[in-house]
């Protein structure tokens, strides 16, 4: 029986681990905000930006010259908070995954204390979640996983604490983000259903499988995607280039923690299983990894703690090994958050198509590379080709070989049939995209590029180069 | 640990030996040394190394570990070129303590320690690519036999082999090659049940982990840029191949010593079946381990000798105590003693003869005064922001002493479609057709074309093919050994 001196010390020791997580979140959610104010990272927050003017909309006029639009809840959000707070959608843009990502350290470390009852492990597991590379983008960057991540630490929460009624129905939610986050929902459920003989929560598991099924009984199952050629392994460890992923310390720490798990052998079951799950979802959708960061951290956490736990014969050795691991945790967000503010676009991309819209028509397609797509459509406001949201998509393999095969050749009157085929109008490049689609200069259809009198170059300004097709028949051609 | 006069005098007769030479000439061997003075004047003016390099390459981004420039700063300030002279001949010259250190850990044999220590000091390889070169290796080389005898005195030197372990991987990627001979050495030790100490262990594997992970740091964006290439520093395939050619075995034989690669072998093998001592097998492994490395290319050629010599001379200590002891219990046990002598002649003869003929060679390769005279006349005269072509080899030479952008130099890290620029640039040397050089000239914007009596061997010419159109191509400068062209069309 705690007396009230101890539980008053128990209360201002979890009082000053809850301050500093949330100082700490705070701080280093805020670092890439901070140094890009105006700008936001990457291509997918700017498709947000543009599905949030018109949320409800069920058909996109831009993305790959039009089609059907899947209800995503997370641009939903994003207009919802801006109206209720009259801020802008960049501003909540910018704003919100913060937010999120403070309280989401807050609810995993709420977590741990009711399912962990070392207070060390409860307090470090946070801290390296907070400074882990995915968390670091996953809440500083808008992207469609922020909110299903926060509700889904918030609803397990609220399970742990027989909240049931809000915990399902904040569960229900998850497959209007996504279906992925309604199978890793449903997997997570399962597992607990099984463990803790909670049959309440089956009829919520049906509830989740219908609403997930809804598009695939609309519109059947997405075309197989066949694009990108990155290897798991770079796309898995932020300290290899991964735009999201593990520090590799973390990797090396979450090894021992494994081991640490593994000496009372069966006992931990369904954790082996979550993880065995998880990394399976991973290798078809990478962003997984947001997910099982969450264990990852824990896993670390008990890796510290058996390095610790060993009988050393070099306590320096030991130490240093620590101290070592400790600054490469750090080193891994250092350097992640350092590249997070050299992503792309700058403010020459976004001069340049500034420059695009007040010279093409509403009605102009303009082709580029897939990873620019998104930028086309939300800052020139124009149609494109290609972008990177390729679930339904039309065609979409067919058009990503096109292009391939655009971007080879050297025949002009070839490369004409491809821009009608898509009712291409511009052609815009900037030098990155140029670097991702050909490995040295004058390369295919670059060296066209600079002779062709159908194709003219009408922009050449910091690296942008824009392209008008004068070619007949390209023009307003309905695809 | 005390030190014998008999080390002392080795020590002050390799260092002897090396300052005669290295003072025959104002210049330095390598071309790679004028990297290095490149880089220790640009931290003492601007304070960080030649990262961003306007002149290599024509302009480039270059990664390495500049922890070796920063050590050698401070000494050039001072001392000037001498301190880059006599610093790497004192370092590399002190290996001999280190080796005799490590023998005597071998064997007791008090003349098998002293034979192999002379041997390690004059292993022809090692004298050819330390002297008179600004070398790193003049420094790695000691360390990495120093750590390893601190691996097998680790209970007494534990804090310095910990401190190895963080500067070691910091001055060069050669630390892999370390970290890779002491997994062997845990292999074989395991396979051959011998004790290794926890202690021991836990240094090894502190030091593996440390260097990978030091190593990932730096590289990981040559790993991402170039892939495995970036195991090869991304030396151009023909050179690579090239290079491996020209290999002959008596040759490479000799430059290792003939008497350490006798005894050595035969050292080796008594240990490792019979004698079962942990620092045998911690210089076994380190000789099994270049072996390997060397025969799948992996590894730089002669500092693969150079590692393969020095370990051989050492663990040769345990061959000559075994030859002795044979000896002592024959009937010609009076002849030890005339033994003992025969063996310093032999050495003389195989080892010290050979390294003399190595520092000759070296020093008769070192860039010479009247080229030296061009390149300062390239400097003095070219026009800002021209590029000059010369081969790899000189490239270094154009951007520290002409100060001039280069084409190519021997930094292949991080360069793009390396082995098409190294193509190019021999065909420019090689070709006859004047339009196919102007046309590479013109692709890497070449304003002048350097062209020495070293370009003429390393390219097998006597002359620039198409050199005779003086509507193109006209003489700037010329002396005994060089000629400057400037590209006009």
């Amino acid at each position: 029986m705690k007396t009230k001196k101890q539980k008053s010390i128990k209360y201002t020791v979890n009082l000053k681990a809850i301050i500093f997580l949330m100082v700490l979140a705070a701080i280093i959610l805020s670092i890439v905000p901070l140094v890009r104010p105006n700008i936001l990272i990457g291509s997918e927050p700017y498709y947000h930006l543009r599905l949030a003017e018109s949320p409800f909309a069920k058909y996109d006029e831009l993305s790959y010259s039009g089609r059907f639009r899947l209800f995503s809840a997370w641009p939903l959000v994003l207009f919802s908070i801006s109206k209720i707070f009259n801020t802008s959608l960049l501003f909540t843009s910018k704003i919100l995954p913060p937010i999120l990502g403070i309280f989401s350290a807050l609810i995993f470390y709420f977590i741990l204390r009711k399912t962990e009852p070392n207070p060390l492990i409860q307090f470090v597991a946070s801290f390296i979640l907070i400074i882990s590379p995915s968390f670091v983008y996953l809440f500083t960057i808008s992207n469609s996983h922020t909110m299903p991540v926060f509700i889904g630490l918030l609803s397990f929460l609220l399970i742990l604490n027989n909240r049931r009624i809000l915990a399902s129905l904040l569960i229900l939610t998850l497959p209007f983000f996504g279906a992925t986050h309604a199978l890793i929902a449903g997997i997570l459920l399962l597992i607990y259903v099984l463990k803790e003989k909670k049959l309440f929560y089956l009829p919520v598991l049906f509830l989740l499988i219908l609403v997930s099924l809804y598009p695939v009984l609309l519109l059947g199952f997405p075309e197989t995607v066949r694009i990108g050629n990155q290897s798991t392994l770079t796309q898995l460890i932020s300290d290899l280039g991964a735009s999201f992923g593990i520090s590799i310390f973390a990797l090396i720490l979450a090894g021992v923690g494994l081991l640490k798990l593994w000496e009372k052998k069966y006992k931990h079951i369904f954790f082996y299983v979550i993880l065995i799950l998880l990394i399976i979802i991973m290798f078809f959708q990478i962003k997984t990894i947001f997910y099982l960061n969450l264990f990852l951290a824990y896993l670390a956490t008990l890796g510290l703690v058996k390095l610790m736990e060993v009988k050393w014969e070099s306590e320096t050795i030991q130490h240093f090994l620590l101290l070592i691991l400790f600054l490469g945790l750090f080193f891994s967000t250092i350097s992640f958050t350092t590249t997070l503010t050299k992503i792309e676009p700058n403010e020459e991309i976004i001069e340049g198509l500034l420059y695009l819209k007040s010279i093409t028509k509403p009605t102009d397609t303009i082709l580029s590379h897939r990873s620019r797509g998104h930028w086309i459509t939300a800052i020139a406001k124009r149609k494109n080709v290609i972008d990177e949201n390729y679930i339904y998509a039309p065609d979409v393999n067919q058009r990503y070989a096109d292009l391939q095969k655009f971007y080879s050749l050297r025949d002009e009157k070839e490369a004409l049939k491809i821009l009608k085929k898509y009712s291409v109008t511009y052609i815009w490049l900037d030098k990155a995209a140029k670097n991702l689609i050909w490995d040295k200069p004058n390369q295919g259809i670059s060296f066209l590029l600079e002779f062709s009198d159908k194709i003219k170059k009408i922009y050449k300004h910091n690296n942008i180069e824009i392209w008008e097709i004068r070619a007949e028949n390209t023009q307003n051609n309905p695809k | 640990m005390k030190i014998k006069p008999s080390i002392l005098i080795i020590f002050l007769l390799i260092l002897i030996f090396r300052i005669f030479f290295i003072f025959q000439t104002p210049h330095f061997g390598d071309s790679e040394a004028y990297f290095t003075i490149r880089n220790i004047e640009n931290i003492i003016q601007h304070k960080i190394p030649l990262f961003n390099d306007e002149l290599s390459y024509s302009g480039r981004f270059q990664l390495f570990s500049p922890l070796f420039f920063y050590f050698l700063a401070p000494f050039y300030l001072v001392l000037g070129s001498i301190a880059l002279k006599l610093l790497p001949a004192l370092f590399i010259s002190s290996l001999v303590f280190v080796t005799y250190l490590i023998a005597s850990k071998i064997t007791k044999n008090k003349t098998g320690v002293f034979l192999a220590t002379l041997s390690s000091a004059f292993v022809p390889i090692l004298i050819f690519k330390t002297l008179n070169n600004i070398s790193i290796y003049s420094f790695l080389i000691p360390l990495i036999f120093y750590f390893i005898y601190c691996l097998i005195t680790i209970k007494r030197r534990l804090n310095q082999a910990v401190i190895i372990s963080f500067i070691l991987p910091l001055i060069h990627p050669i630390a892999l090659f370390l970290s890779l001979s002491l997994v062997i050495y845990l292999i074989l030790a395991k396979s051959e049940a011998l004790k290794v100490s926890k202690l021991k262990k836990e240094a090894i594997l502190f030091f593996i982990f440390v260097t990978l992970l030091v190593q990932f740091i730096i590289y990981k964006k040559a790993f991402l840029d170039i892939g495995i290439r970036v195991v090869w520093q991304n030396i151009p395939y023909s050179m690579l191949n090239n290079y491996f050619k020209e290999i002959n075995l008596i040759e490479a034989i000799l430059n290792i010593g003939a008497l350490p690669l006798i005894f050595g072998i035969y050292g080796m093998f008594y240990g490792l079946f019979k004698r079962k001592k942990n620092s045998i097998f911690l210089i076994s492994s380190l000789i099994i381990t270049t072996t390997a490395l060397l025969a799948f290319k992996f590894i730089n050629f002669n500092i693969g000798l150079v590692f393969l010599g020095i370990s051989l001379a050492i663990i040769s200590a345990l061959g000559y105590e075994r030859l002795f002891n044979h000896i002592k219990i024959t009937k010609i046990f009076y002849l030890e003693n005339p033994l003992k002598f025969i063996l310093v002649l032999l050495i003389i003869f195989t080892l010290i003869v050979p390294s003399f003929l190595a520092a000759q060679k070296s020093i008769k390769n070192t860039i010479t005064n009247e080229e030296v005279e061009a390149l300062e006349w390239l400097k003095l005269n070219a026009e800002n922001n021209t590029i000059t072509l010369s081969s790899p080899e000189e490239g270094h030479y154009v951007t520290q002493i002409a100060k001039q952008k280069n084409v190519i130099d021997t930094n292949f890290l991080f360069i793009k479609s390396i082995d098409e620029r190294y193509s190019d640039v021999a065909s420019i040397y090689t070709t006859i057709s004047e339009v196919k050089a102007l046309q590479l000239l013109n692709k890497y914007q070449v304003t002048y074309i350097y062209f020495s009596e070293r370009t003429k061997k390393i390219y097998n010419i006597t002359k620039l093919g198409y050199i005779e159109d003086k509507a193109c191509f006209r003489k700037s400068y010329e002396n005994e050994k060089t000629k400057i062209y400037k590209v006009y069309c």
